[in-house]
């Protein structure tokens, strides 16, 4: 069998699968321990969470029945952020399996805040993004600000910002859920922000090819609607999963080209994995056949989010 | 199937008929097919939008596993894009899945020269489940098992198989 299709094979063995097949002979041996190998592999095997164990105060990383996989080497995103209700929030070492950074977040609040990890492939820095849920003064309604920070750093100011974000090659993602008049950003759009230079993006009309998702635009983020959208990555791009509350149905959408804002609905073999934390069980969704399964009962664990960031959906139903 | 056999011989579109498209192996094989089917394959796809006539040559692909390609993508291209909370839309993802584990009956050289075919004509989806039933196979046999399925000699000398086992033994507790 030609070495690239031998690749492709290898690539869909799981991880502690591929061990007997890289004593075979030496090309096998070095096709498996190419690094770029371990990187593609990742991607083909995104089905582990990460998730802080309530007693111990440990990370672990669990498959999706919920037993825990030890010795995880294929780490691309090695640093895990996980917020509770004590703070400061922890960063967790995957591969060391400590918790040794900790980013400061000092006044009390009634929520814990909510962190996203990004990594600025330029200055190979983790910056930190924090979702702080409080009761704004100007706005005398709930709001969500955002900080960023370097990781190891104190907070770098404010971005005084409210969303639902995540972060895909050196840019956080933000759908929009209230104007923000510094940002000159519109209500229910994406907005980016650049984590090199920590500033807004001009925000561009986000274009759906196929069909557009139903009532998208419609102000639907923050209110009572059965709509919900969530922002996360699968396969190295950045994805809108959309929950339509009628009929529990769930489309993803890719974004396929950031200049052009450029969006379209695909199918994908994978499931989507949710969390639900307040029945603290782990579910997956099958967007072939539109049905829910029951994966894990994790009653011992909060904070869960896919390994490697690849697809994190926490709370979305 | 049905639907794919009443299209054959008929090359234009017009009425209820689908288009079709003549598809000719590397043995000088037609194959009648309709262009929606022929479509899951993105080399095929770009040769149609390049256009020509007397059929597109497909040198790397033999008769027998072009007829084997055909019929995955005769039946995918057949099935609808799910509709919500149907019991149908189940239903058709349940059969395709037992159609794909069918078509998978087959000993390890036809998987070889299906994976071959399925990368040179790009059709992703039965390359990933060609690769995905090569990899199965490949689980839970020792690195002799698997030499002895490819033919493969072992090159490594004795030293170095002991330490690559040591290796492993630390990776995968």
């Amino acid at each position: 069998m030609p070495t690239d299709m031998l690749r492709e094979v290898l690539l869909r063995l799981p991880a502690d699968e591929l061990c007997r097949p890289r004593l075979v002979c030496r090309s096998w041996g070095c096709l498996t321990s190419d690094p770029l190998f371990a990187k593609e592999h990742s991607s083909h095997h995104d089905r582990y969470v990460i998730a802080l164990h309530v007693g111990h105060r440990e990370i672990h990383v669990l498959d999706l029945y919920g037993t825990i996989v030890m010795g995880m080497e294929n780490s691309q995103l090695d640093l895990a952020a996980v917020s509770s209700a004590s703070r400061p929030a922890h960063v967790f070492h995957l591969r060391t399996g400590a918790g040794d950074v900790t980013s400061g977040h000092g006044a009390w609040m009634m929520c814990p805040p909510k962190y996203t990890l990004g990594y600025v492939p330029s200055t190979q820095e983790y910056k930190m993004l924090c979702f702080v849920h409080s009761y704004g003064e100007n706005f005398g309604g709930f709001v969500q600000p955002c900080h960023v920070m370097t990781l190891g750093e104190r907070s770098n100011g404010s971005m005084g910002f409210l969303a639902n974000g995540n972060c895909c090659g050196g840019m956080a993602y933000f759908l929009v859920s209230q104007e923000h008049a510094a940002a000159n950003i519109e209500m229910d759009s994406i907005a980016l922000f650049d984590l090199v230079t920590e500033e807004w993006r001009p925000a561009k009309n986000t274009q759906w090819t196929a069909n557009k998702p139903p009532h998208y635009g419609q102000n639907l983020l923050h209110s009572e609607d059965t709509n919900r959208f969530h922002l996360s990555r699968l396969s190295g791009c950045l994805v809108v999963v959309h929950q339509n509350g009628h009929d529990s149905r769930t489309d993803i959408w890719f974004l396929d080209d950031i200049e052009m804002s450029l969006w379209t609905r695909r199918y994908t073999a994978l499931a989507i994995v949710v969390w639900q934390f307040a029945a603290r069980i782990l579910r997956a969704y099958n967007p072939r056949t539109s049905t829910w399964t029951d994966m894990a009962m994790l009653k011992d664990y909060f904070d869960v989010g896919m390994h490697h960031g690849r697809l994190l959906c926490s709370d979305i139903v | 199937m049905a639907a794919a056999d009443s299209c054959d011989g008929i090359s234009t579109s017009g009425g209820g008929w689908e288009k079709t498209v003549t598809l000719v192996s590397s043995d000088d094989a037609r194959f009648e097919v309709r262009e929606a089917a022929a479509s899951l394959s993105q080399t095929v796809r770009r040769m149609i939008r390049a256009g020509g006539d007397g059929g597109i040559p497909l040198p790397k692909v033999d008769a027998r596993t072009l007829s084997t390609v055909l019929e995955y993508c005769n039946k995918h291209a057949a099935v609808p894009a799910p509709a919500p909370e149907s019991s149908s839309a189940e239903a058709a993802a349940v059969d395709l899945e037992w159609f794909d584990k069918e078509l998978m009956h087959v000993d390890l050289a036809t998987l070889c020269s299906l994976i071959r075919a399925a990368d040179y004509l790009e059709v992703a989806g039965l390359l990933d489940l060609t690769c995905k039933t090569v990899a199965d196979m490949i689980k839970s046999k020792t690195a002799e098992e698997i030499r002895q399925m490819f033919g493969i000699q072992n090159d490594f000398t004795p030293e170095e198989e002991e330490q690559l086992s040591r290796e492993n033994a630390g990776v995968f507790e």
